[in-house]
């Protein structure tokens, strides 16, 4: 069994997420390890790719919004 | 003179192109260097396997120069002669598609005509009056493939969506799900890291309607062919079912079985039969994982409905196969560590497109659930997928939403299709012809097994029918089925106006009042990885089918031949005529949309984008120590499940079906199509609705085969590439014509005075084809093969449903789907019967003139078709194109 953290327990595909400082972030991709958002700015997914890592701070703050 | 060398994916895998002067000097794979990182190594059974350093396309890929400079290039726009553009629509001479000439246009004259008929069009109809369509995969590159370039177009325009079918494995879509879930991969089963847990530990393994060396996993080219080799070499035993066999199992078959087409089912069935009767399979696995197994188990032993055990003896008088072969095969198969699989990625093979697809499909998961589905050893796994692979490396395969020139986050701004309407792939004529359908599902209804239900009926209430018709890229004369229903399709006077955007001139071209010549993706720019399906969309990581992931910057080798042009300048010039042209490119070239699918992407962290354009392709390496995800562990030992591309509910450690279990029973289906008579609830075997059952088996006797082929992909290669036709178990090239082989058992042969080599005519109530007979007992004795997804169509008389003698096998196909509640097509549940030929033989493929005609209209010392193909034509293309680049490149100075 692998012994990673596994995001896909926490995330939601598609879900949006807040980060502590305001920003809206859109779940793109949620797989084994692998959480990939990019920042919604009026709507539009902006910006480059965001990787998170699960076991990080930032993967911990973020709150679901909708 | 200096010779340079770019990189480039087509369906047969990367390649790398050298060209001198601005011509194409050759192909070869893509060889790593030292830069490139470390092959993954496998240790099992005391060895170590690892890949060679090189990426290995399948040898279509190595043909791409032949295909470039083909003889059948559409050079020029082109109008059909008797086109006439009437103000309403009518009187344009439609019967005549097929059967006329046609003249050069200007791209000004071709695409203002265009431009103006849709215009027309939508404002007499609606938009949803015009309908579009790609092919399958007709090129390679995420921004000039069908969901990019052409999605992005005709979204911003407005059109009625013509969903596809799964069509290379039906009875997988249409069927496992209701076993296993798994509908969000179309029916396929995950195969992470099994490659591994193969060569570890199996000893048996069953391809069952599965020729890997031929199917190439996909994309995937020949990446996997070694590792097949390696599990010979480990003594791992091969059984082939197949009623022909093939080109894998020539190869390695140790056992081969060969079913009546349409039976296999019935052998299936029988093999649970025995491990039923003799407690051979694992029964504290089903206790735990299974969903009503006594009732199924009581079908299988005669306790049923229709009260027949599924004998060995039984499913003989079935299948051809004798009972105590399928008892062997049974106990092998529960005595030893087995896996196996229906065609590539474990369910494509050809046996799932019969009338009896699903019921097969939904059996064979059983059977593998019965023995332990999952431990090592015990797997759907079929030896062309399930390579290590960096799953923490994230880039765009083509049908993943993300990747799209279409969508966010590639483009600023999302492309929305705002009709509704939508027509269905299979049936497309009937709709045209009879101004109505109905129809059940969403194409591939990955979403959820719920979407195969929804009911759809074309015209939408309030919507106006289909009038103008835009086709792009490849043919469907050779992938559809009865097509002979195409040309009746195109000649009607509903479809007023009819575009096709083709590189070759192939059978659909030929019905267009208006030809846009694209070029191949040797010519364009481009980016793409291979066999990437979609880390998101349907298969995901499909990369698994390679020993190596790698992006290419798929450079332009040489410039676009004579007037073609890339698909994204084609639609970006129409979309400029209409009026979304800088919505549409958002003021992009192909080169700023490839960088976006880099920084998009996690591309970016590990290449900059200097570094990866100048060295032309990224190879993404695997972690010495990745980690370990193997396929359906995480259920055979009751934990959430830890494989990508996972569901919530597999997070619980359950299956996508309504219980979470393997259902033997399915609950889906009797929640929704409880009385569908193709697709019961618990699956069995089912007397085809074309088989030998049929009363019309006593006028057409043998089985029609035709998989996928070997010599071609879809339909790209074969028909294009004359080369190929030089080998003479594709092809036999008389008169100027290439006819395809078609194989027939040395039995059968004698009785109808056929000997090898000579012309056959295969035929039905639905058309006739002119083959070669290849004489073997490679294949079963009803049975014909002959490979589908022929290129190449040649009606006798152009534009009438005639004798084809261009190996066009899906004329003869029966356009039915497998059920009334089951949408999929059945091409390998084929009557029809043969004869030799002995009348006269047309010169050439009688299209020809009609190319050469326009050609030489433009260049009087143009070579001709024929010249091409057999003289000197070759040669002299590429000389012209090296004085025209020569001549520039001075002018340049």
């Amino acid at each position: 069994m692998a012994n990673t953290l596994m995001v896909q327990h926490m995330f939601k595909l598609n879900g949006l997420y807040k980060t502590p400082d305001g920003k809206i972030l859109k779940v793109v991709c949620s797989e084994v390890y692998n959480l990939r958002c990019f920042e919604v700015v009026n709507g539009n997914l902006v910006g480059p790719m965001i990787k998170i890592h699960p076991t990080s701070e930032l993967a911990k703050s973020l709150v679901e919004v909708g | 003179m200096a010779e340079r060398v770019t990189y480039s994916i087509c369906v047969g895998g990367p390649i790398a192109i050298h060209t001198v002067d601005g011509v194409i000097r050759r192909i070869r794979p893509i060889v790593l260097d030292n830069n490139d990182p470390k092959g993954w190594v496998i240790k099992a059974r005391g060895k170590e396997f690892t890949p060679d350093r090189k990426i290995k396309p399948s040898f279509i890929a190595m043909t791409e120069k032949n295909r470039a400079y083909s003889y059948d290039r559409i050079r020029y726009p082109m109008i059909r002669e008797d086109f006439v553009e009437t103000p309403d629509g009518k009187n344009r001479n439609t019967e005549n598609r097929g059967k006329s000439g046609y003249r050069r246009a200007t791209w000004d004259e071709a695409l203002g005509l265009v431009a103006r008929e849709i215009k027309r069009i939508q404002s007499t109809y609606g938009k949803e009056a015009v309908a579009a369509m790609t092919s399958s995969h007709h090129s390679w590159g995420l921004v000039g493939y069908k969901l990019s370039a052409f999605a992005r177009f005709f979204r911003m325009l407005g059109y009625t969506e013509v969903k596809d079918n799964p069509d290379s494995w039906e009875g997988f879509t249409w069927g496992a799900p209701h076993t296993y879930g798994y509908y969000w991969r179309l029916g396929g089963t995950e195969a992470f890291d099994l490659l591994e847990d193969a060569l570890q530990n199996v000893e048996t393994m069953i391809m069952w309607s599965h020729d890997p060396d031929t199917t190439r996993g996909g994309y995937a080219g020949s990446e996997s062919t070694l590792w097949r080799q390696w599990l010979d070499d480990l003594g791992v035993q091969f059984i082939y079912i197949d009623p022909f066999n093939n080109f894998s199992a020539v190869k390695q078959a140790d056992k081969w079985l060969a079913p009546r087409p349409g039976t296999d089912a019935a052998l299936a069935e029988a093999i649970a039969y025995v491990w039923l009767t003799e407690g051979t399979y694992d029964k504290e696995y089903i206790e735990k994982h299974a969903h009503r197994f006594d009732e199924w188990a009581d079908h299988i032993l005669g306790k049923g409905a229709d009260r027949t055990p599924k004998t060995p003896k039984w499913a003989e008088a079935e299948t051809g196969i004798p009972a105590a072969d399928i008892k062997a095969l049974a106990r092998r198969w529960a005595s030893t560590k087995t896996m196996g699989g229906s065609g590539m990625r474990g369910g494509f093979g050809g046996v799932c497109r019969t009338a009896n697809g699903t019921e097969f499909a939904r059996i064979m998961v059983q059977l593998f659930a019965m023995q332990g589905m999952g431990k090592p050893g015990r797997n759907i796994w079929s030896g062309s997928t399930g390579a290590p692979m960096d799953y923490d490396f994230w880039f765009g395969g083509y049908s993943d939403g993300l990747s799209q020139i279409a969508n966010q986050p590639i483009a600023d701004k999302t492309a929305v299709n705002c009709v509704t309407q939508k027509l269905y792939r299979p049936n497309l004529p009937d709709a045209i012809l009879n101004g109505h359908y109905e129809w059940y599902g969403e194409g591939f209804c990955g979403g959820g097994v719920d979407l195969e239900f929804t009911p759809h009926i074309y015209p939408e209430p309030g919507c106006s029918r289909v009038h103008m018709f835009y086709r792009y890229g490849g043919t469907f004369m050779g992938t559809m089925l009865d097509t002979n229903k195409w040309i009746k399709m195109y000649q009607s006077p509903e479809l007023e106006f009819v575009v096709n955007q083709d590189i070759h001139f192939h059978g659909e071209a030929r019905m267009a009042d208006v030809i846009l010549p694209a070029c191949t993706n040797l010519e364009r720019i481009d980016i793409g990885e291979l066999c990437n399906s979609g880390n998101g969309g349907y298969q995901s990581h499909s990369q698994t089918g390679n020993s190596w992931q790698v992006v290419v910057f798929q450079d332009k080798a040489i410039e676009p031949l004579w007037e073609s042009r890339s698909d994204y300048w084609i639609f970006s010039q129409l979309a400029e005529r209409l009026g979304f042209g800088q919505d549409y490119t958002e003021g992009r070239t192909e080169l700023d949309w490839c960088k976006r699918f880099w920084e998009k992407s996690d591309l970016c962290d590990r290449i900059s984008w200097e570094e990866f354009t100048k060295k032309g392709y990224y190879v993404v390496g695997v972690p010495e120590n990745w980690e370990r995800h193997y396929g359906f562990r995480w259920f055979a030992e009751g934990y959430p499940c830890d494989t990508p591309n996972h569901k919530p509910f597999q997070e619980e450690g359950k299956l996508g079906t309504f219980t979470g279990k393997f259902e033997f029973v399915s609950e889906s289906l009797l929640y929704w199509a409880p009385h569908d008579e193709a697709r019961t609830p618990i699956a069995t075997y089912k007397y085809s609705w074309e088989g030998h059952h049929s009363i019309k088996a006593r006028k057409y006797p043998f089985h029609l085969i035709s998989p996928h082929p070997r010599f071609d992909y879809h339909t790209q290669h074969n028909s294009s590439t004359p080369w190929f036709w030089e080998i003479p178990e594709n092809r036999v090239y008389i008169n100027g014509n290439p006819y395809l082989v078609a194989r027939i058992h040395p039995k059968k042969a004698a009785e109808k005075g056929i000997k090898d080599g000579d012309v056959i005519e295969l035929f039905n109530e639905r058309g006739s084809v002119l083959c070669v007979a290849r004489v073997t007992y490679r294949v079963e004795e009803n049975t014909i093969h002959a490979y589908g997804s022929s290129g190449i169509y040649n009606p006798t008389v152009p534009g009438e449903p005639s004798t084809d003698i261009g190996g066009c096998v899906n004329i003869l196909t029966p356009g039915r789907l497998m059920g009334d509640m089951v949408p999929g097509m059945a091409p390998n549940s084929t009557l029809l019967d043969v004869r030799k030929y002995e009348g006269e033989l047309p010169r050439g493929q009688l299209f020809e003139e009609k190319l050469d005609k326009v050609n030489k209209s433009v260049d009087p010392d143009a070579e001709s078709c024929i010249e091409i193909i057999e003289g000197h034509g070759f040669e002299k293309i590429q000389a012209k194109v090296r004085q025209n680049y020569l001549k520039k490149g001075a002018a340049a100075k």
